[in-house]
């Protein structure tokens, strides 16, 4: 679907959190960041998709409402992942407009897209500004 | 280090990869000094070139041999003595980014294709913050570079 026919979900709360899996291996999406002094998820991890149709996350609100934890977010996806979060308001606040929108599917109903640009400063500050729901388990190097 | 010859990064074992070291090596001057990390990023980008479709469970496309190729190009084209090690990533794309946040700085280019790379840099110590698509003209990357090295 073109980007413009997204509209943002205003009942998708600033404070709520949008979840996305990271896969653990800080050979792949996870680099050490000297400057905070920790591992983080790489800009890399933060995009639209390969064709760039709109990145998707699990939606706190939605897991909320179906009772469900944060960390049931990586159902299916468990083994060799981490957990990373941004709040829907930040992102919403970013120099490119991103919209945030439910669009729950049959494997995971708390499912909900980020459309918009995503450039690479787009892509750094979500990276940056994230916090771990899942951290991994990686020494200090 | 000097010359990619007689390093220990390139495994025989690794054929549908077989040239990728070689004709890099060619590419390069025979004077040129490598960092000691060259032949560990060398290795990681080997490593990201086996990874499977789909290897983020989002899709992701499997890394593009070319673009690896002048990816290691383009690192060697800017390093210069002093440069930290960069992170390695691949992208949905298909892509390879390089990763430093180090010094106060936060430097990631992804290169795109052989004439495209995109470049975002940030300083907390200045406050200067940019992104910008460069083709073949890499001065803007080298300059940032220079002050990732220069920087104590």
């Amino acid at each position: 679907m073109p980007e413009l026919e997204y509209q943002d979900d205003e009942s998708i709360p600033d404070d709520s959190l949008l979840l996305r899996r990271i896969l653990s291996d800080p050979n792949i999406h996870i680099v050490w960041d000297d400057n905070l002094g920790c591992w983080r998820p790489s800009s890399a991890a933060f995009d639209n998709d390969r064709n760039g149709n709109p990145m998707s996350v699990v939606l706190s609100v939605e897991l909320v409402r179906l009772n469900r934890s944060m960390e049931s977010a990586l159902r299916g996806h468990k083994d060799g992942y981490s957990l990373a979060s941004v709040t829907a308001g930040f992102t919403r606040n970013l120099s490119q407009i991103q919209k945030i929108v439910k669009d729950p599917t049959p494997e995971e109903p708390a499912h909900g897209l980020v459309a918009g640009k995503k450039t690479q400063s787009v892509r750094r500050n979500l990276a940056k500004n994230s916090q771990w729901i899942v951290e991994p388990d990686l020494p200090k190097p | 280090m000097s010359g990619l010859s007689g390093t220990t990064w390139y495994n025989e074992e690794r054929l549908p990869y077989e040239g990728f070291g070689t004709s890099l090596a060619k590419s390069t001057s025979p004077e040129q000094d490598f960092p000691q990390w060259w032949p560990a990023a060398l290795s990681r980008i080997l490593f990201l070139l086996e990874l499977p479709e789909n290897w983020d469970s989002y899709g992701a496309k499997k890394i593009n041999q070319q673009i690896a190729y002048h990816a290691a190009q383009i690192l060697l084209e800017i390093t210069r003595p002093g440069i930290p090690e960069p992170s390695i990533v691949p992208t949905v794309r298909g892509n390879l980014q390089f990763e430093w946040h180090t010094k106060g700085i936060d430097l990631e280019f992804e290169v795109k294709s052989s004439v495209l790379i995109s470049v975002s840099f940030e300083d907390a110590v200045t406050g200067d913050e940019w992104e910008k698509d460069l083709d073949y003209n890499l001065i803007p990357l080298e300059d940032v570079i220079r002050q990732l090295v220069s920087r104590t």
